[in-house]
């Protein structure tokens, strides 16, 4: 497969070359027979797009110089090429801006901080965004089932898995996997669609409106494979519904590959037809869980990569330790230290991301301390005073460490701070006290899976 | 060509379409405007082969001809004529322009070289010309003036919602948005128009209610009762703006517009060279700050409802203070996202604008 395409890419390139120097040649005659105020305006920026049976497609950079160079110069340029290459017989014009000088522009530092355009440009006909492919998708322990089953899918379009439905919670990488099959998909020559629900709506909306509803039809229709994001918003629009049902139909029934996402199971979906339910786990459902925290270290990393960001072990630890759940969170935390390190051209230490993430990213609520107290208290099922005695017993201890210890990692309280707020303790107490934590955390999951559920009750 | 029309007439759309030619070096034919004259009718043309214009007028015809001249030339001696009535004879290559005191003979060029002007035909499509002009108008500004990403350079126009149009400008360091209201008008594919040329489109279409639109895959075209104007479509794509901006927000500002407006005026004073303005949310209260090395500092601090978090952020002056005058409200919303992160700008009732504004890196 890889050579068929390695040797019908090297053509392509030979012709190429052929017809650049070609056109080059004919330029440099051009320019001898007309006046260089003319050479400049109507020639600047023209090529040959293509050289096909003796018929030269010339492209022009708009309508105007299509107008004028084919009335004016039609006659020259087929002279021109005649001389130079036997085979042209006739010339077509078609108007093509070349965007080629993107590619030449080198990311300068600017005094201002840009926006992160570069990210956001999507292919106009297939709304794939060309960023998201298998190679830069994370795989953890989180996420291995709904990859395998993408994979499967890129694989076997339309066969394996037929729709492949997969939902999990916002930022856990549902788009990035099913438009990362849109993008591998398209480059085996299928005709990929991307489209979350809220635009299939207002395009269906639109139809009908405009009394186009059968070219909207022909349109999704068209398709090999249809990927469409965020299902959910599709609740309670009974009409569209039945529009999907209907499309759902038409492309199943020719094996044409269908990717849906979702942040619910289809089951939970309320006010979703059944039928359309029903298709929905005709296929393969998979779930994105909340990624655990290897997963996160590893994302990171890879992120940091991308961005030739070096992060090193400690910082990796404490964002992954710090940051759960989200990877859009993990995402911006990281552009904030890239920021900070590009701005300071040089890496930064862990301390100083600590405070960086402090300031930016983590969502900072002013708790009472005797809020964390009372509902850690009642996670263990105790008397909340019994966190403030001088009581040594084991089941007031192992608490009142890991109030000292989340008070101080998720909310930079110091530690004399949390001592005297903890019945007069001493400052040494607390450093010991979330040192433990922090040594037993990693050897202890069962601890680790309590600190995470705390820190959801605390959200 | 002979024909005899209304002084004031011929001046009024000769200085619409004489905006177009310019002064080009190398294609003197550019600085000209055609003039057409075919069954009573005179049709006036200009290009500078990003944008081409035609313009109508019925004129008293005693014999039908082509020709054109330095549109500067032409509209210079019409603007001094003060009868009401003027003659245009066209003789070999001369333009007899003539009134009841004065003769003036104007040099031509050859028509030949006049270039085509794109004709867009399809189905038209009813704007209202006023608001279509202020979207342009409030975006065009933001748009990138390099020419090295040309869909930045120009203004992307989408449908968002029905029965609205929405424009978008970026240069990558703000970002402006501005839906405007269209009645039953529905477009099916974004349009990327370079900003220069949508700021030509405007000033054609902002005086009138009803225009009608036309786009084909290179081109768009505004239709009015007297001209038609023509415009290159980018064929590029716009970056999905929506994912920039930020979702939720660590502090929001309220104050009064012209509590803001008066505030840049004595930051604009302090600026270094960066033309750094540091906006400061401390303790519930707003301030701004500018320090130069040269002229020295000063603070401004504004009532305001300050909720969340304290920041400090730096700017550009020039990035905020644009957005301004087009804020309509009598109070203004500042939102930040944190360090580092777009902050925006719009009304507090009025939703159809938005602005972002990155700040600067230190």
């Amino acid at each position: 497969m890889s050579s068929i395409s390695n040797i019908s890419t090297s053509i392509l390139h030979t012709e190429q070359i052929d017809v650049k120097q070609l056109w080059d040649d004919a330029l440099v005659s051009i320019e001898l027979s007309i006046t260089g105020a003319n050479f400049k305006t109507w020639f600047r920026d023209t090529h040959i797009v293509a050289l096909e049976d003796g018929t030269v497609t010339l492209g022009v950079p708009s309508v105007f110089v299509r107008d004028w160079v084919s009335d004016k110069f039609q006659s020259l340029i087929l002279k021109t090429l005649r001389e130079l290459s036997p085979h042209a017989r006739s010339v077509e014009y078609v108007v093509v801006q070349r965007n080629d000088k993107r590619h030449e522009v080198s990311k300068k530092q600017t005094v201002n901080a840009a926006l992160p355009l570069e990210e956001y440009y999507i292919n106009k006909s297939d709304n794939l965004n060309p960023k998201y492919i298998f190679d830069s998708f994370v795989v953890g322990p989180f996420n291995e089932l709904a990859n395998a089953a993408a994979r499967t899918v890129v694989n076997k379009p339309g066969i394996a898995y037929n729709p492949l439905f997969i939902y999990g919670k916002t930022g856990h990488g549902k788009t990035h996997l099913i438009q990362a099959v849109g993008n591998q998909l398209k480059r085996v020559g299928k005709k990929v669609f991307y489209v979350t629900s809220e635009r299939f709506t207002v395009d269906y909306m639109n139809s009908l409106q405009n009394g186009t509803a059968n070219s909207f039809k022909d349109k999704y229709r068209q398709y090999d494979v249809l990927i469409m994001d965020d299902v959910q918003f599709l609740m309670n629009k009974e009409k569209t519904q039945e529009e999907l049902f209907h499309l759902f139909n038409a492309m199943h029934d020719n094996n044409k590959q269908i990717v849906f996402s979702s942040d619910v199971h289809p089951a939970l979906m309320s006010n979703m037809e059944a039928r359309l339910q029903s298709r929905f786990a005709q296929g393969m459902i998979v779930d994105i869980p909340q990624p655990d925290i290897e997963s996160r270290g590893a994302i990171l990393k890879s992120k940091a990569a991308q961005n030739t960001l070096t992060l090193s072990d400690d910082v990796v630890d404490h964002l992954s330790n710090t940051i759960e759940g989200n990877i859009r969170e993990l995402e911006g935390a990281l552009n904030t230290i890239l920021c900070q390190s590009q701005l300071l051209g040089r890496t930064l230490t862990l301390d100083e991301v600590k405070l960086l993430i402090k300031n930016s990213t983590r969502p900072r609520k002013s708790l009472a301390v005797s809020d964390v107290v009372d509902k850690v208290a009642r996670y263990f099922d105790i008397e909340p005073a019994s966190i403030y005695e001088k009581t040594r017993r084991k089941e007031v201890v192992k608490p009142r460490q890991l109030i000292m210890y989340i008070l101080r990692e998720d909310f930079q309280v110091s530690y004399p701070a949390i001592g005297q707020k903890l019945g007069g303790r001493d400052h040494t107490t607390v450093i010991h006290s979330c040192e433990k934590i922090k040594r037993e955390i990693k050897e202890d999951t069962e601890l680790e899976e309590e600190i995470s559920q705390i820190r959801m009750l605390l959200k | 060509m002979h024909i005899t029309t209304n002084t004031k007439d011929l001046q009024h759309l000769l200085e619409i379409i004489s905006k177009i030619s310019t002064k080009h070096i190398t294609l003197p034919i550019l600085q000209c405007v055609l003039l057409e004259v075919k069954n009573n009718i005179l049709i006036i043309k200009a290009t500078n082969l990003e944008i081409g214009i035609e313009g109508k007028l019925s004129v008293t015809q005693e014999e039908e001809g082509v020709i054109a001249v330095p549109a500067q030339i032409l509209l210079q001696t019409i603007n001094l004529i003060t009868q009401q009535t003027i003659t245009l004879t066209s003789e070999g290559d001369v333009l007899h322009v003539e009134s009841q005191t004065s003769k003036t003979e104007i040099k031509s060029i050859p028509v030949d070289d006049f270039p085509n002007i794109p004709q867009v035909t399809g189905e038209a499509a009813h704007i209202t010309g006023k608001v279509f002009a202020l979207g342009i108008k409030t975006t065009a500004n933001t748009a990138s003036q390099s020419s090295i990403k040309p869909e930045l350079g120009s203004i992307y126009i989408h449908q968002k919602k029905e029965h609205s149009l929405t424009f978008v400008a970026t240069d990558s360091f703000r970002l402006m948005e501005k839906t405007i209201p269209q009645k039953n008008f529905i477009l099916n594919d974004s349009i990327l128009i370079p900003y220069k040329n949508a700021l030509e489109l405007a000033r054609v279409v902002e005086d009138e209610d009803d225009v009608e639109l036309y786009i084909n895959e290179n081109q768009c075209a505004l239709v009015t009762k007297q001209i038609y104007i023509t415009s290159r479509l980018i064929s590029g794509t716009f970056p999905d703006y929506e994912q920039i901006i930020p979702k939720e927000y660590k502090t929001t500002i309220t104050l009064l517009t012209k509590d803001l407006a008066h505030a840049l005026k004595k930051t604009n004073i302090f600026l270094n060279k960066f033309m750094q303005l540091t906006v400061t949310i401390s303790g519930g209260t707003f301030t701004l700050s500018a320090q130069s090395g040269e002229a020295g500092a000063t603070t401004e601090a504004i009532a305001a409802n300050v909720d969340g978090d304290d920041v400090t952020l730096n700017f550009n002056q020039r990035y905020v203070a644009e957005v301004v005058p087009h804020i309509y409200d009598e109070s203004i919303l500042i939102k930040c996202a944190g360090v580092g992160r777009p902050m925006v700008i719009q009304n507090v009732h009025d939703t159809s604008l938005r602005y972002l504004v990155m700040p600067m890196n230190k």
